[in-house]
């Protein structure tokens, strides 16, 4: 015992020789490398779906690929010789028309053309973001984005397709007819003719490439109208790293009427534009109550690592007296629809904000429900009640407005839940049978609420 | 607490809160890894590596109890990494795996410290990594025996045994200072 004692003492006492000019030259590191990251962190956006999906191949390859089907279409005609090019774009130019687009995703994309100028693509359901719909004008690049499960819309100024070198192609499609003869004449390989379930076609290929991809093109079109019936696309990249995408079009309909509202590129009233909005606009109609002012007492007080005393102004708070926050926390003012519309750096700051808040505000109620237990042990039942009723109100205060931000709802249910269960078992032990009830109604409110959250994210992901 | 908020404001690229966690934690960090490497410089270098994966986590908001055990927890797992990447590289049969690769140094070139001390850490280079790991844990880095365990991934009876051992082994190892020892001098 006694030698296991003295290595113990070594060990503990046992001092090594640090150098201070290397101790000073790591921190200086350290300081370093926390100013590159918050400079990184400052311009850094937070990644959110809407601009993962506007920069994704799907958009920029669908934009690029369906503007060229309706070049390719022209093609067709003029090799075929059996009707007038410019008859054939002015067609396009005054009918709309759909068809499948295969290759990009899982699943068929839907597309409906509109006058040549505008485009409407409907997703099939995405992983997180659930059944999508872009709609993109031509004549100037805009493309309006719409997340129907959660009414969110993004809106992209600069074209999708810029970044695929496909401008000259686009502006192919405001220049006269004439220009467009001149420049395509002659370009496309004859292929032949073959038979597509049951329809005779006549098939031509065209290739092109700006700096960036090497276009592939094969048409196949009607041998007597030359309407096309297949479109097939190989596109590769310069830069091997991009695989190469082959896609398909078919089921053309080019004799459809279209709902033109299908094509604005108006926000719809339901839907909130996303990464728009300035937090310092953000206006909030409310001002701080007194009992509100409490809650953030409670919350500087946590933060200053003052536990105790922020615990003794929670149970100060009378809580049928209103409370009201102003703009600030976050955590009770912004509602989801804010949230969204706040511009992504914004976004961010109230994320932080708010993730700090509800981790203080989770510590607190479990500190107040342990208290509550330990009272509940030393039979002060008066005293328990007060601290899970806290707890309890604590958690109503999060998850009562349904507009609020999403977790920290949950947050709110989950301290409801763990304050109502205490509640079941004080009120059981002090056999108030109505009490017990109450606190049973206030547990299933809780859990079916959870449930209800759970079932609208598990719609949106499927 | 405290830790909790340093993180927070360290999250928001507070240099204080940096500066602060440094301060109260980086030397004894040190020593732990010195203990367990048997090396200043690597175990300033295991040390300094931590921070850094400290400041660019995304997730520090995540880090909410324990500071400490967290940043023990990266040193500890570096090690090992470090560790099985020198066995990785220089493949060696059974037959010829000493109880630690820095065992063969002489006591000068063991850790940068007094001399009194250049026999402990000798010795305790001698010791299995895992009876190495729990000693210098518990008593350097002042961690309960169940937190080793949850470490260690293992029981904490395992745990204790391995301490045990560890001691019994230093003991045997530091036999002629043990016996010269007297309480009274401490």
């Amino acid at each position: 015992m006694g030698s296991a004692e003295y290595i113990k003492r070594l060990i503990e006492n046992a001092k090594i020789k640090i150098n201070p000019e290397v101790r000073k030259a790591a921190l200086s590191e350290l300081i370093n490398e926390l100013e590159q990251t918050k400079n990184a962190d400052s311009v850094k956006l937070k990644p959110n779906i809407g601009r993962t999906i506007m920069n994704s191949k799907i958009l920029k390859l669908a934009a690029a690929t369906v503007i060229i089907i309706a070049i390719l279409i022209g093609i067709n005609q003029l090799s075929n010789g059996n009707a007038a090019f410019a008859d054939v774009i002015e067609y396009f130019q005054k009918h709309s028309y759909t068809f499948d687009l295969e290759g990009l995703t899982m699943k068929p994309i839907h597309a409906m053309v509109w006058e040549m100028g505008r485009i409407r693509i409907d997703y099939p359901p995405a992983v997180e973001v659930g059944d999508y719909s872009s709609i993109t004008d031509f004549n100037n690049g805009q493309t309006l984005l719409l997340f129907h499960q959660d009414k969110t819309a993004v809106m992209k100024k600069e074209p999708a397709y810029k970044s695929l070198g496909t401008e000259e192609i686009i502006s192919l499609c405001t220049r006269p007819i004439a220009e467009l003869w001149n420049v395509l004449d002659g370009a496309e390989e004859y292929l032949g003719e073959k038979v597509i379930e049951d329809q005779r076609v006549s098939g031509f290929r065209i290739s092109k490439e700006n700096q960036n991809f090497e276009y592939d093109i094969t048409v196949w079109a009607d041998f007597k109208s030359g309407l096309p019936v297949m479109v097939e696309t190989i596109t590769k990249s310069f830069d091997k790293s991009y695989p190469t995408i082959t896609t398909t079009m078919e089921n053309f309909n080019l004799d459809v009427k279209i709902d033109e509202n299908l094509f604005s590129l108006d926000l719809p009233p339901e839907y909130t534009l996303a990464y728009q909005e300035d937090l310092e606009n953000l206006e909030v109609d409310t001002k701080l109550s007194v009992e509100a002012g409490k809650i953030v007492q409670m919350l500087d007080l946590a933060l200053e690592d003052r536990k105790e005393e922020a615990i003794e102004v929670l149970l100060e708070i009378d809580w049928l007296k209103p409370i009201e926050f102003g703009k600030e926390p976050y955590i009770f003012s912004i509602s989801e629809k804010e949230y969204k519309a706040l511009k992504a750096e914004d976004q961010k700051r109230v994320d932080e904000e708010v993730s700090a808040d509800q981790t203080i505000i989770r510590e607190i109620s479990e500190d107040v429900l342990n208290l509550g237990q330990k009272a509940v042990d030393d039979q002060q039942y008066e005293k328990a009640e007060k601290y899970f009723n806290a707890g309890l109100q604590l958690g109503k205060l999060l998850e009562q407005n349904p507009n609020t931000m999403v977790i920290p709802r949950l947050v709110g249910l989950a301290i409801e839940r763990n304050a109502s269960k205490e509640m079941i078992q004080l009120y059981t032990i002090i056999n108030d049978n109505e009490k017990v009830r109450e606190a049973q109604n206030q547990l299933s409110k809780a859990e079916a609420e959870v449930d209800k959250i759970r079932e609208e994210a598990k719609q949106i992901n499927q | 607490m405290e830790d909790k908020l340093l993180i927070w404001k360290l999250n928001r690229g507070n240099k204080d809160a940096l500066c602060r966690i440094y301060e109260k934690y980086r030397d004894n960090l040190v020593r732990i890894a010195a203990g367990l490497v048997n090396d200043v410089s690597i175990a300033e270098d295991i040390v300094q590596e931590v921070f850094l994966t400290l400041i660019r986590s995304s997730n520090k908001h995540e880090i909410r109890k324990n500071l400490k055990g967290y940043l023990t927890s990266c040193v500890i797992n570096k090690i090992r990494n470090l560790n099985r990447k020198k066995f990785t590289q220089n493949p060696v049969s059974l037959d010829d795996i000493e109880p630690s690769t820095s065992a063969s140094k002489t006591p000068d070139e063991c850790v940068g410290c007094d001399e009194e001390y250049r026999n402990l850490y000798s010795a305790i280079a001698q010791l299995p990594h895992e009876q190495k790991e729990t000693v210098i844990l518990h008593i350097q880095g002042k961690m309960k025996f169940r937190e080793i365990a949850q470490l260690q991934g293992t029981s904490i009876k395992t745990t204790l045994s391995r301490y045990n051992y560890g001691l019994n082994k230093l003991r045997s190892l530091l036999n002629s200072e043990v016996e010269k020892w007297d309480p009274q001098n401490i």
